[in-house]
């Protein structure tokens, strides 16, 4: 059997560019082999993902990520290198933060590697669709993930 | 002179609300010994969903309405489908209503799941969150997972994706889930009775608050069923039913300034919807494995206290795994029938824009946090021309504040202000609140 990956895509596509995560899965679908990849719309639900993680050697989740940098910048960073104290009392089974799973992945013991792939947005109200900026984002979405499909950029 | 204990005065501020979906913050304040403030405040923004509908067609409405909420997609997008096909008179098949019912069960079962194990657990364990129960109760939490991937895996074979189903439309599905697929879910729900066992053994040893204050308990009713999908709206206060398309008579929503939220009242009082209303009014018609789970629970019709919600809400997953397996029992037997479901997402006609008969229509379902309303106008397009929805969230807001009104003295008499604030949240947390998806409040004008 072929190794497989998993590839999640996070957000709100009723949210202009928050739903990047879902709408790049539909480019990736068209160029990456399904023998290889399975690729799941996760948007807006939390916990569950956990469970999907664990059955795969390397997880890919594509969100849109305010890092700071010019709309439609890419950046791919291990999810063990969140490194965000975790305020405790605030765990909701309905939106889980990054650093929230980080977290529960270490205390459960999840070997699997789950890098996130994230977008930095430019509009986040109300709207179907994405700035130009992020759409073009998505040849360089694709690029990481065959990079690092093997698991073997960043630390841990 | 008597002098004032310090409980003559007490201020509770908790900003916000952790351990739901949103933000929402309990105020309590108590001057000289009388009650000044107890409110529940809801201060999300508010989500404009109504209003994105109109002028839209309302073939996509169900799409659309899923996004309200991740929890509750499937909810959404059925209260959706049916009050579209009261607006169109379009009546669907007996082996869509299954297929509908099974999903509502999937929905119910992960949405409560998620309440009772990961949001209501920590209270009564004496933690925070559960982060500390991985270490202390590793054994439940992978029991919590394990049953949370049964629920998952069924939105996905049914609905065509995990989250905000895809394949339901009006009048049918798009696509029909393959018997094979169905067998795989039937034997993981098999397997989901031994968890489901340890489940109620872990609940029978937590203790829940003390407190009681009857309301009126308000569900959909339906002769020989325990109603999720279809049925009339039953008040208890009356035990009156009235027909879905009539809410309009019976539930009145209304504003407090403090809150984004619309609040609701029926003859002017507070009531209850959810599981506990559920249990209270559809007792009759439990699965008798539920039954037997309510029994070991302690947990007997008519139930008076708030904080067992989360009891009852134990007590319906048995109830909707059984009927799962039913419904799936019966699907398997006679064999799925393409012809008696499938459908275009949209109407196959000569001509655009589409033709329907212009009409209102009323759709209403129990969600897990109880009867979600949505009702449509349409023109002779099938275009949206007014749309509103009641969330049940919204509906509970009214009933928590007069829990918090009569709790508070009580609890004030004989516990620490500590106490007396983790009380007050778990009685919040007890309902289950989606407050993102209440919030609904504002219109605005544009220019």
């Amino acid at each position: 059997m072929p190794e497989r990956y998993l590839i999640a895509g996070v957000g709100n596509t009723l949210r202009s560019d928050d739903g990047v995560g879902i709408k790049a899965l539909g480019y990736l679908k068209e160029r990456l082999s399904l023998r290889n990849f399975d690729f799941l719309e996760f948007a807006t639900k939390s916990i569950d993902i956990l469970n999907y993680i664990k059955e795969y050697a390397v997880t890919f989740i594509i969100d849109a990520v305010d890092f700071g940098a010019e709309v439609g910048k890419v950046k791919l960073f291990a999810l063990e290198d969140i490194n965000l104290p975790v305020d405790k009392n605030r765990v909701s089974s309905h939106s889980l933060s990054l650093k929230d799973l980080a977290r529960l992945s270490k205390m459960l013991e999840i070997k699997s590697k789950v890098y996130i792939i994230g977008i930095q947005p430019g509009n986040l109200s109300y709207g179907q669709e994405l700035s130009v900026e992020v759409l073009e984002s998505f040849p360089d979405i694709l690029a990481r993930i065959k990079e690092n499909k093997d698991g073997l950029c960043c630390k841990g | 002179m008597t002098k004032k204990s310090k409980k003559d005065n007490l201020n509770i501020e908790v900003k916000y609300l952790t351990r739901v979906e949103g933000h929402g913050n309990i105020i309590v304040k108590i001057k000289n010994g009388q009650l000044s403030d107890c409110r529940f405040e809801v201060i999300e923004s508010p989500r404009f969903f109504e209003s994105m509908l109109v002028g839209r067609s309302i073939y996509e409405a169900q799409h659309l309405t899923s996004r309200i909420c991740g929890i509750c997609a499937c909810g959404h997008s059925l209260a959706s489908i049916k009050a579209a096909e009261a607006a169109l008179s379009i009546k669907p098949s007996p082996q869509t209503v299954m297929l509908r019912e099974l999903l509502l069960h999937a929905e119910t079962m992960d949405s409560h799941l998620l309440h009772f194990y990961i949001l209501v657990a920590p209270d009564l364990l004496g933690v925070k969150s559960i982060f500390p129960l991985i270490k202390t109760h590793r054994k439940v939490i992978d029991i919590a997972l394990r049953m949370k991937k049964m629920s998952d895996y069924m939105s996905e074979i049914l609905a065509g994706r995990h989250v905000h189903p895809i394949s339901y439309v009006i009048g049918g599905l798009t696509k029909l889930p393959s018997e094979k697929n169905l067998a795989k879910i039937r034997k993981l729900m098999i397997e989901s009775r031994k968890d489901y066992e340890t489940t109620i053994e872990v609940f029978g040893t937590l203790k829940l608050p003390e407190f009681q204050r009857a309301t009126q308990y308000v569900s959909l009713k339906q002769p020989g069923k325990y109603a999720y999908l279809n049925g009339n709206i039953y008040v208890s206060s009356t035990e009156k039913s009235t027909d879905p398309q009539d809410y309009l008579t019976l539930v009145n929503e209304f504003i407090r300034a403090y809150s984004t939220a619309k609040f609701s009242s029926i003859r002017d009082n507070s009531y209850t919807v959810g599981a506990l209303a559920r249990f209270n009014n559809n007792f009759k018609f439990l699965h008798p494995e539920a039954k037997k789970a309510a029994g070991k629970l302690g947990l007997k019709p008519p139930c008076h206290n708030p904080y067992l919600n989360t009891l009852a809400q134990v007590v319906e997953w048995r109830h909707c795994l059984e009927e799962s397996i039913n419904i799936i029992d019966r699907l398997l037997d006679k064999g799925l029938d393409e012809k008696a479901s499938l459908v275009t997402s949209w109407p196959v006609q000569e001509k655009r824009p589409v033709r329907v008969n212009p009409g209102r229509g009323v759709g209403a379902v129990e969600v897990p946090r109880g009867t979600l309303y949505h009702d449509y106008t349409v023109d002779k397009h099938g275009i949206i021309k007014r749309a509103n929805c009641i969330i049940p969230t919204g509906q509970n807001l009214f009933n928590l504040e007069d829990d918090m009104k009569k709790i508070v003295p009580e609890l004030v008499a004989e516990k620490s202000k500590e106490q007396v604030q983790l009380e007050l949240e778990m009685l919040a947390r007890a309902y289950d609140p989606c407050i993102s998806c209440s919030t609904h409040l504002l219109e605005v004008n544009f220019a």
